[in-house]
């Protein structure tokens, strides 16, 4: 068999119930889909195959025995390689990590999801420490994009939203400090969810940036995201910034109805940017007509300093990134790939006064948001400027220059759902991006369950047959 | 005493190499005229949040000194 079904979590957990299919059958079709499309898409570092074997053939004989766990029972998922995880190396794609470093743990979220029943794939690549951009010299797999293979598949969760999207998990994890769940899952053409700061525990992961790093799920559907996050959310005292916060039963808050939903459209920066692809910008307002046909309302409206949001969240993320990797880059700069030791080292260039004032910013900024918030259920934004770019074309002086219209919700710590919203004319996914209020992932996963409810753009597929080479 | 005014800002050449060398960091020669061509856009970036109107916050850092007392 080459080409195994693509599947949503929540079709694959009925088959599995209804004799359909077996978690073994649906794992060993995975495996050998990523052993043909290894070469060209480049999602695993490491394909733990003969774990998820035992792991799915576990999961078939406890359903057989009427042991049911819940839907992710029998599930393949891919593990970011920034996550620990049991019987498999933790790299982060990088020479500079300890070798042993998490050997033989799971970080507290795949312990849950161990728990419940899924079956791990592997570990998915990475921008190397979940930030930069691949370095081919380094000896890592460099992850393409299935619909294009010479475009970016973005970061940092690449691998993950790769393996999502070509049918080689269902699912996954992936982590999500400036954007790197929902970036990846824009690019890649399915749904992604940063959660709020310390609704999952991030104990067991490299760190980026500490303040604003988050775990999230990366699956097809909005449905698949919220089955994941019942799993993967609550308090674990392993991370001083977990949340006491109670754990919803997100599949339960995805009851169809948005009548009455406030959506806030922030145009300037958000869609008025000069980098703003009319496509994407079309998409996401076609989106919003959708929704609004259903019952919500829209109204345009303004967030003051936007712009400089951005440039607080990235001074932030390098200063507490740099703080952890300092040593290293004084010590091993040559081990480091070229594009993740420039993007480090941008934190040598501010100061600590610059820091405190990102703070004073970030204070400000969350106050603007809060009130907005008052007003409206949610604020919805184009997901990324544009669609995938150009591999060969990306570099951190570009980024410089570019809008970006996640890191505000990891500055605030608010929920944000990327949802894919259609094709460009030049067939690359196009997204959207649903903000809440803290700890309303049920809402915002409820207005991307609505949006995929009517239309079909989380299941479109990409071409990925012609990659396909003999397993060896 | 000499004195520094601002009209003697240094260029970013020599405020990069200064960086670098106070960090300990060695670069290669691309990699250091890439980071002086970016850097007024990396200082601009930082610049650009000294706002007037931030004079009454406090920075956002969550810190409980109660937290480490689990059983005071």
């Amino acid at each position: 068999m080459s080409d195994a079904p693509i599947l949503t979590i929540k079709d694959a957990a009925a088959a599995l119930r209804d004799g359909t299919t077996t978690s073994t059958d649906l794992t060993a079709a995975m495996l050998e889909r990523t052993a043909m499309l290894s070469d060209a898409l480049g999602a695993y570092v490491v394909v733990t195959g003969e774990a998820a074997l035992e792991q799915a053939a576990a999961a078939d004989a406890a359903l057989a025995a009427g042991n049911d766990l819940g839907p992710l029972q029998g599930i393949p998922l891919a593990i970011k390689d920034i996550i620990a995880m049991k019987g498999a190396p933790t790299t982060a794609n990088s020479r500079v990590l300890d070798p042993e470093w998490g050997a033989g743990t799971d970080a507290p979220v795949v312990a849950r999801l161990r728990d419940a029943g899924s079956v791990f794939m592997g570990k998915a690549t990475t921008s190397e420490f979940a930030i930069g951009l691949p370095d081919a010299d380094k000896g890592f797999p460099v992850p393409h994009n299935p619909w294009d293979v010479e475009r970016t598949p973005a970061g940092s969760s690449s691998g993950t939203g790769v393996a999502v999207a070509a049918g080689l998990a269902l699912g996954g994890l992936g982590t999500d400090t400036g954007g790197s769940v929902r970036g990846p899952a824009s690019v890649n053409g399915h749904t992604g969810l940063k959660v709020t700061f310390g609704r999952v525990p991030k104990s067991g992961v490299v760190p980026l940036g500490y303040s604003l790093d988050s775990i999230g799920p990366m699956a097809r559907s909005a449905w698949d995201c919220a089955a994941l996050l019942e799993v993967m959310a609550g308090y674990d005292p392993s991370d001083p910034n977990s949340a006491h916060a109670p754990v919803e039963r997100y599949t339960e808050a995805l009851d169809g109805d948005v009548e009455g939903l406030r959506i806030a459209l922030p145009v300037p920066y958000f869609f008025d940017h000069e980098a703003l692809d009319p496509e994407q910008r079309d998409a996401v307002l076609a989106a919003v007509s959708t929704l609004t046909g259903l019952g919500a309302t829209s109204t345009e409206t303004s967030l003051p300093h936007a712009d400089i949001a951005k440039d607080a969240n990235h001074i932030i993320l390098v200063g507490e990134a740099y703080a952890y990797h300092r040593n290293n880059l004084v010590g091993r700069w040559a081990d480091y790939g070229r594009w993740t030791r420039s993007a480090l080292a941008r934190g040598a260039f501010y100061t600590a006064a610059d820091y405190a004032q990102a703070g004073r910013f970030r204070r400000m900024f969350s106050e603007a948001v809060a009130a907005m918030l008052t007003e409206y259920d949610v604020i919805i934004t184009p997901a990324a400027p544009a669609p995938a770019e150009i591999a060969s074309e990306m570099n951190p002086s570009k980024r410089l220059s570019m809008p970006n219209f996640t890191g505000h919700w990891n500055l605030t710590g608010l929920p944000a759902v990327a949802v894919p919203v259609g094709l460009s004319s030049q067939g690359l996914p196009l997204s959207m991006q649903v903000i809440g209020k803290p700890f309303a992932e049920g809402t915002v996963l409820k207005v991307a369950d609505v949006l995929q409810r009517v239309t079909d753009h989380h299941l479109l597929q990409p071409p990925v047959e012609a990659l396909f080479t003999q397993a060896v | 005493m000499s004195t520094t005014t601002a009209d003697e800002k240094a260029s970013p050449e020599e405020t990069v190499t200064a960086i670098l060398s106070a960090a300990g960091l060695t670069v290669s020669a691309d990699e250091k005229a890439t980071m002086v061509r970016d850097f007024p856009l990396v200082r601009a970036g930082a610049d650009r949040m000294y706002l007037p109107e931030l004079e009454h916050h406090e920075p956002a850092i969550r810190f409980d000194p109660t937290d480490f007392y689990p059983t005071r």
